[in-house]
């Protein structure tokens, strides 16, 4: 049985890695371990960065006539999926991304796995109006490649730590037109909301069946259950909808991390707190000879108050 | 397969040039030494082409570092002949500016060990790492190791020469 806390990732294997020198169930396993660790997330940055610089440095050491050239083509390797440039786009809609992107060797213009952690950049990318601070963040250190590795640490944690909209840390931005108002999320959740993401109505006891790990807030009833089918074979996604004794509702989100943190941005643009992500059971998908491990988290949401909402999460139960 | 010379060329003769010229920093000899890789390889017709034009090309330039320091003190008094037809001074400065910056390289990568260097400018000219350990003896496994050790050492040798630069700049003009 493989661990579930792998140790860090020495910095040749990065090096390897970002090379695309790496077989499939390598990179398999570097990806997820990327997913998982914010620590190796920054080395990867790191790595990337100082990378890019050397090439850079040795670039300046060519006779004129080739100086201005593009770097020696590296000859592809067979392992390199053209599908590459719909990494980023995968990495939006949902939990295919573990199953699908590939790092795209030597190819500068690739996307690089570290874009699908940027989560104001995405956001920005996919609808201005609702990042529109993190957009210019993102405009304004991207011009400055020297920050990079900084700015992708701090992006990433974001995706993971709890997003405070409209709750006791932040003020939501009265330049904002759009008025905060209060919806329901699931409402939000129609079929067509999220590109390429089915989410369907399910009753308790169906989504239990579904193999669904039905995160809850224990105690509170249920008033109803969405479950997002994993596109490659994982459990699904599910969202919990959960009234409390005063009739405000709450809704607990249990998925792979990509697929949780794309919600959070929908729950977040509506206005509502998120708790702190939480590590879950992890997932295994793919075949039984070649498992790959996905990371699960739980998140709750509600138009509560940050530290209200955090102490509700002692009351979560995960199946 | 029939030996494909023309796509050879094509795909890495600027990559060898590249790679001759951090080794003699001359142009006009990194192409003249490229073209007599060239010439070997249509001779040879090497089974693995492009593992052998960068080994045959490292060879050459190793021959050609010990023949220059014969001739170097020739050299040195041929360099300095005026230049004939001025460029005009913005290119001038550009050129200048070029240089110092290539010189910094220069030096950066020689305070790099010789076998980090070659695994480094191997992997620069295109070489994939089976490619790279075949030519320098190394195990597949320790090129990531030496290429991770080689960026970083270039990178950081780089940085100390403009820090010092900095420096110099900064004392220069308080004096």
């Amino acid at each position: 049985m493989r661990s579930s806390v792998r140790p860090h990732l020495p910095e040749e294997e990065l090096h390897a890695w970002l090379d695309g020198e790496l077989s499939p169930a390598q990179r398999r396993e570097i990806a997820e371990h990327l997913l998982a660790c914010l620590i190796c997330r920054a080395l990867e940055a790191e790595v990337r960065a100082l990378r890019a610089r050397s090439s850079a440095l040795l670039a300046l050491a060519s006779p004129a006539r080739i100086r201005g050239l593009p770097l020696p083509a590296r000859r592809p390797r067979r392992r390199l999926r053209p599908g590459a440039a719909a990494a980023a786009a995968v990495a939006l809609a949902g939990g295919t991304w573990l199953a699908t992107s590939r790092p795209a060797p030597g190819d500068e213009s690739a996307p690089r796995l570290a874009t699908a952690f940027v989560a104001p950049a995405i956001l920005a990318a996919v609808s201005p109006a609702l990042a529109p601070d993190a957009q210019a963040t993102v405009a304004s250190t991207e011009r400055r490649t020297g920050s990079r590795a900084r700015t992708l640490t701090l992006a990433s944690r974001a995706t993971l730590t709890p997003n405070v909209i409209g709750g006791l840390t932040r003020t939501p931005p009265t330049s904002i037109s759009r008025p905060l108002r209060t919806v329901d999320p699931m409402a939000e959740l129609a079929p067509s909301t999220l590109q390429g993401v089915r989410w369907e109505s399910a009753d308790y006891s169906e989504a239990r069946q579904a193999g669904a790990a039905i995160a809850h807030l224990d105690g509170v009833p249920v008033s109803s259950v969405r479950l997002q089918p994993s596109p490659v074979g994982g459990r699904p996604t599910a969202m919990v909808r959960q009234l409390l004794a005063d009739g405000r509702a709450v809704w607990v989100v249990e998925g792979t991390e990509g697929e949780v943190s794309d919600i959070a941005r929908l729950l977040e643009a509506s206005g509502l707190t998120m708790s702190a992500a939480r590590r879950v059971r992890p997932d295994y998908i793919g075949s039984d000879a070649e498992p790959t491990r996905t990371v699960r988290v739980v998140t709750v949401a509600s138009y509560l108050p940050y530290d209200s909402l955090e102490s509700l999460t002692e009351r979560l139960r995960v199946e | 397969m029939a030996f494909d010379i023309e796509g050879l060329y094509r795909t890495t003769y600027d990559a060898v040039v590249r790679f001759l010229y951090r080794k003699v920093w001359d142009a006009d000899r990194a192409e003249d030494l490229a073209q007599e890789v060239f010439m070997r390889a249509l001779k040879h017709e090497p089974e693995k082409p492009r593992s052998w034009v960068f080994a045959v090309a490292a060879n050459i330039a190793r021959d050609e570092a010990r023949s220059a320091i014969r001739r170097r003190k020739h050299l040195t008094l041929l360099t300095h002949e005026p230049i004939a037809s001025p460029a005009p001074l913005a290119d001038v400065q550009e050129d200048l500016e070029q240089e110092e910056r290539e010189a910094e390289v220069k030096r950066a990568l020689a305070t790099l060990t010789p076998r980090d260097r070659e695994v480094l400018l191997l992997w620069d000219a295109g070489l994939a790492y089976p490619e790279i350990a075949e030519q320098t003896g190394l195990a597949v496994g320790a090129v990531g190791t030496t290429l991770a050790r080689a960026r970083k050492r270039l990178v950081a040798a780089h940085d100390r020469m403009e820090a010092q630069r900095h420096e110099e700049q900064r004392a220069a003009a308080s004096s």
